[in-house]
């Protein structure tokens, strides 16, 4: 069974002050019990939610299916088929100097997170490095990024770091600045993007030290030389086009959102969220990969604390022995790729169904054409699985901003905040999470009927061709509801003492 | 903005009584949890409360060692034999477990395998 196996050095804290209501009465049972007040470290990556009960999946799934109806009919006979639009706002200096204090910031926050991670202490919830990294970045940006804008080229410290010592070079007299001017192999593309992603995700949801602050500063430094090094090999912008997973990451991501930045930062554009989807098809056959593992790592995070993996597990287990290892590392890479690939094999299908109906374009085209209308699927799904995990973990990064390395400083006053675990009631959580589904399947089915009418002229083909892009949104979006409510969890049976 | 003025009476008089019918009185409840060799039996192993209940958790033990309730931070240190209560409001929903701590397996991998049972707060 995949555990993570935390080494935690379960040290007691003093009783909190801000410890939620009811601390009091604690205080005064326990006391009066003779119980020690103590309260205690708890697995970094615990999550407290509650998976929603049958009546929300059912609704959601409910909605799902027929607003997905609803809105191919109302695109496909009332909708006029023009291009996106783009409102240009003026913006004069305040996007270059925004950048620049972002730019600097950015390397800050690198900086001290590996300096806490290697020297902080070894408890991840007192160590700023786990939670900067992994709540605030990985849950926090993807979602400020979907909604605003890609600050990521701003906020990527190894980006500013190569830029400096690029410019530095230049300084002193190399023309080419900091690079050995190779071509980057059109061949590999976009594949070490990939097969990055799915090797953090194993990384982030397999391996037992993520948390671990030692660990992740190691991880952070190793990579941070590597990207490096294919920077300045191959030039930044080449590098970080095809093989900067987080640069992908995080632009593709931008395609949603509402703001993009002019070239020059001297303006804003303006469009509805999700224009930017279907502006461009996906590049290459190793881009639209790389959306289906968006879409699967992202689900697979779910699938791991729900029975239907350890049926999976065993089942797995039975048929191929060599897979059980002690860690869980083995099987975690083997769902993870299993996750992926029938991810990828279910919209290779789709595509090849939709080639029949769509003479004169290929599989790959139509592959390249859609795979970016999945991605909204993706964000909402993001959001409903973080957001409580986000609001109540989060709120650490308060304690430790005052206390990033976990060596008893108080540097702004907050070191004894502790996160209050009743800020988000369940019920709020689920509404959150139905709601975000169902929002971006709705926009993911929009976005695909806009697309087809634009591309395919007459509405009747563009109807025919969305029916199978159509049901496989249904049956992403469908997954991702059963993921987080009660079906996935606990079909078998109540005795669901699952944790992670 | 006269026009305005009984649709807002109305939204706030809904909302007001929305607010008001969940403030139901909260119930006391008592549950057990009997630690043998490190595990509780089967119909022991989900409590399940509702926000706001006054819960109390009886635990005995057969085994020294400390029993943990993650998320709301509590700790009991068990004695063989000897009854112990965990009583607390619950004031937070979600789904929180109860990790046991043997006295023998003291440091061996912390945090691994299900939890001895868990609770769930579950909103009103």
């Amino acid at each position: 069974m995949i555990k993570k196996n935390h080494t935690i050095s379960p040290h007691p804290h003093p009783l909190p002050a801000h410890a939620g209501r009811g601390s009091l009465i604690q205080l005064l049972a326990h006391a009066a019990l003779g119980m020690p007040v103590l309260a205690f470290a708890h697995a970094f990556d615990e999550r407290y939610d509650l998976p929603a009960p049958l009546e929300y999946f059912e609704t959601g799934a409910a909605a799902v299916v027929i607003l997905s109806f609803v809105i191919a009919q109302l695109v496909i006979e009332h909708t006029p088929a023009t291009a996106p639009r783009v409102r240009r706002i003026e913006t004069g200096a305040l996007l270059p100097v925004l950048r620049l204090v972002t730019r600097a910031l950015g390397l800050l926050l690198f900086i001290v997170m590996v300096v806490a991670g290697l020297k902080g202490t070894t408890d991840p919830l007192m160590n700023l490095a786990p939670t900067l990294f992994w709540i605030l970045f990985w849950m926090g940006l993807p979602f400020a990024v979907a909604c605003i804008g890609n600050i990521w080229p701003a906020l990527d410290p190894w980006r500013t770091t190569y830029d400096i010592f690029d410019a530095l070079a230049r300084r002193a007299g190399f023309e080419r600045g900091l690079t050995f001017g190779w071509r980057y192999p059109t061949a590999l593309g976009a594949w070490p993007a990939v097969a990055l992603l799915l090797a953090f995700s194993w990384f982030e949801v397999a391996y037992a030290q993520a948390a671990v602050p030692y660990r992740l500063a190691c991880v952070a430094l190793t990579w941070s030389a590597f990207t490096l090094a294919g920077m300045i090999a191959f030039g930044a912008d080449a590098w970080q086009r095809n093989a900067d997973v987080f640069a992908l990451y995080f632009a593709t991501l931008g395609l949603f959102s509402p703001l993009t930045a002019d070239p020059d930062l001297r303006g804003i554009g303006v469009r509805a969220p999700g224009r930017g989807l279907i502006a461009r098809p996906a590049p290459a056959a190793a881009h639209v990969c790389f959306v289906i593992a968006m879409l699967s790592t992202v689900l697979f995070d779910g699938l791991l604390s729900g029975q239907f993996w350890l049926l999976a597990q065993n089942a797995l287990a039975r048929a191929l022995p060599w897979l059980a290892d002690a860690d869980g590392y083995r099987m975690g890479a083997a769902g993870l790729a299993g996750v992926w690939l029938a991810f990828l094999g279910a919209y290779a299908l789709t595509c090849a169904i939709t080639r029949l109906v769509i003479p004169g374009y290929g599989f790959g085209r139509i592959a390249r054409l859609f795979a970016y209308t999945l991605v909204p699927i993706a964000i909402a799904y993001n959001i409903a699985h973080n957001c409580a995990n986000f609001l109540v973990q989060g709120q650490q990064a308060l304690a430790l901003a005052s206390d990033p390395l976990g060596l008893k400083w108080d540097l702004f006053g907050t070191a004894n905040f502790r996160p209050d675990i009743g800020l988000v009631d369940a019920r709020v959580t689920w509404y959150v999470a139905v709601g975000a589904i169902v929002a971006g399947h709705v926009i993911a089915v929009w976005l695909a009927h806009r697309l087809a009418l634009r591309e395919f002229g007459t509405r009747r083909r563009a109807a025919l061709a969305t029916v199978p892009l159509t049901l496989l949104m249904v049956l992403y979006t469908v997954i991702s509801l059963s993921v987080i409510a009660e079906p996935m969890v606990t079909f078998n049976g109540p005795d669901a003492t699952i944790s992670r | 903005m006269t026009c305005l003025r009984v649709p807002l009476c109305f939204v706030s008089a809904a909302l007001f009584a929305a607010c008001t019918v969940n403030a139901a009185a909260a119930a006391e409840k008592a549950f057990a949890l009997d630690i043998a060799g490190g595990k509780v039996d089967a119909a022991q192993r989900v409590i399940k409360v509702e926000k706001g209940d006054a819960v109390r958790v009886r635990v005995t033990s057969d085994a020294p060692g400390e029993l943990h309730l993650h998320g709301y931070r509590l700790e009991l240190k068990m004695v063989a034999g000897t009854p112990a209560e965990f009583a607390f409001t619950a004031f937070a929903t979600g789904r929180y477990p109860f990790e046991w701590h043997g006295a023998a397996a003291a440091n061996a991998a912390p945090h691994r395998g299900p939890p001895l049972a868990t609770i769930e707060v579950r909103p009103k």
